[in-house]
């Protein structure tokens, strides 16, 4: 109990992590199904959180050529529908291409598990054999979600960019233009000061070291995109979106300061794999 | 005791408690099915074997969080002297003893909790551990719902665990010297 507790006080993070990463492919066997069944059930009752994930493609190869004209005139019953979700891939297509170069070293793991405490981290199915190592960036084709903090022979884990105690330097930005006017392009918002983002949990993190006069004549709005702007992460990386500000205000205790939350728009904790950019280390 | 069951155990409420915890949220607070599992063993093991079993309960909970490694461990190990003190004095069986217990152990791990922030926060200055009093008492309330149902359950299949009732006999850390 003792060792435990000046354990708990004194040992750096770094030693801390030592341990972990063992155990975490001995689990596998119960979380992955009871992630799953959570996930589905999720999606069953209507509560899931992520709205814009995208559906899975079936892929029915057994069906008849009528069977298929019958879905395509289907289809085209529905076009006006989907004519607005193609422009919204559109945006998306260009800004994946845009930032394309960060996902060509990247490696896909599947989640085993999200934080067992109160911080924000998940844990995945790789090791060092995978060539996964310590200070590795983790992402999504949506987001920057993290870091890989802890390798061992049974799992990684990853601290999410909404924990406490994840910091970065960002910018902001905004898609602008439309189809008509030749597409979408990525527009950043300077602002005087460089925003640094820290996770506050609950799949949020904030923006708190600009003053609200800095951020009012930058004309930062919610839904802006929060970016990577951190020379301490690897080149490719620089401008990958980390979320949208959901919220601007002031802050309580210093009300010269802006209070500017942002969130990813997956949340991170739920997703069901992530990819290791292999060549990278912070 | 058998070790083995209370092995099991912990294997599966700490994979359960892996897997399902992001998808069961309500405003940031999930239950905690270690602590759950946690009282079902300090209220029903003897002395030390409650104490171990509830220490190595916290430790193999830290290996899967990002906090400071033991802090679970000094938590659940705390607890069990606590509630194995007082074992004598509750009725083990009946659900509000479940519920209130495990809302106490919550309420106590909560504040632990909060007082290492603290203190962390004092000894390392690059720290930022400042969880939410809220989350964690919300935390708390969450797990003491679920516990009778859990623990009720456990206790229908005490047997199972071969827990020795009065002053420990079954286990003694002492005993191998």
């Amino acid at each position: 109990m003792g060792l435990a507790l000046v354990s708990a006080l004194l040992l750096p993070p770094d030693l801390s992590n030592a341990p972990r990463g063992t155990l975490d492919a001995a689990f596998a066997p119960l979380t992955i199904p009871v992630r799953q069944v959570s996930a589905w059930a999720q999606k069953k009752t209507g509560t899931s959180t992520d709205k814009d994930a995208p559906a899975a493609v079936r892929q029915d190869h057994d069906k008849t050529p009528e069977q298929l004209r019958d879905e395509v005139e289907a289809l085209r019953a529905s076009l006006s529908e989907i004519t607005s979700e193609v422009n919204h891939l559109r945006e998306e297509n260009r800004r994946i291409a845009q930032m394309g170069q960060a996902g060509r070293d990247c490696r896909s793991f599947q989640v085993l598990f999200s934080d067992a405490g109160q911080r924000q981290s998940i844990g995945l199915r790789a090791s060092k054999a995978d060539g996964v190592l310590v200070g590795q960036a983790v992402l999504t084709p949506d987001c920057l979600i993290g870091q890989i903090t802890a390798v061992g022979v049974g799992g990684a884990q990853v601290r999410l960019t909404t924990d406490r105690e994840c910091s970065m330097r960002v910018s902001f930005g905004r898609f602008e233009g439309s189809p008509e006017e030749g597409g979408y392009r990525f527009v950043p918002v300077r602002t005087e000061r460089q925003p640094i983002s820290r996770g506050i949990g609950n799949n949020e993190f904030e923006i708190a070291n600009l003053d609200l006069r800095d951020v009012q004549a930058a004309k930062l709005v919610e839904g802006d995109w929060v970016v990577l702007s951190d020379d301490d992460w690897p080149r490719q990386l620089q401008g990958y979106p980390l979320g949208r500000i959901k919220s601007i205000g002031r802050q309580r205790k210093a009300p010269l300061f802006a209070q500017i939350t942002a969130a990813p728009r997956l949340n991170l904790s739920q997703l069901p794999n992530a990819m290791v950019m292999l060549s990278s280390k912070k | 005791m058998r070790w083995l069951t209370l092995f099991i155990l912990a294997y599966v409420m700490l994979a359960i408690h892996l897997g399902i915890r992001a998808f069961i949220t309500w405003h940031e607070a999930a239950p905690n099915f270690v602590l759950i599992a946690a009282v079902f063993v300090a209220i029903n093991a003897p002395r030390n074997a409650a104490l171990l079993g509830c220490f190595v309960l916290g430790a193999m909970q830290d290996l899967f969080t990002q906090q400071p490694l033991g802090l679970q461990a000094f938590t659940l190990g705390l607890l069990a002297i606590v509630i194995v003190r007082n074992q004598t004095t509750i009725y083990r069986e009946h659900p509000v003893t479940h519920f209130l217990v495990t809302l106490l152990a919550g309420l106590a791990s909560a504040a632990i909790i909060l007082l290492h922030a603290w203190v962390y926060g004092k000894l390392h200055a690059d720290s930022h551990l400042s969880p939410a009093a809220g989350v964690l008492l919300l935390d708390a309330l969450y797990s003491a719902l679920l516990a009778p149902f859990i623990i009720g359950l456990l206790q229908r299949r005490r047997r199972w665990f071969a827990f020795k009732s009065g002053r420990p006999s079954g286990f003694n850390l002492r005993g191998a010297a």
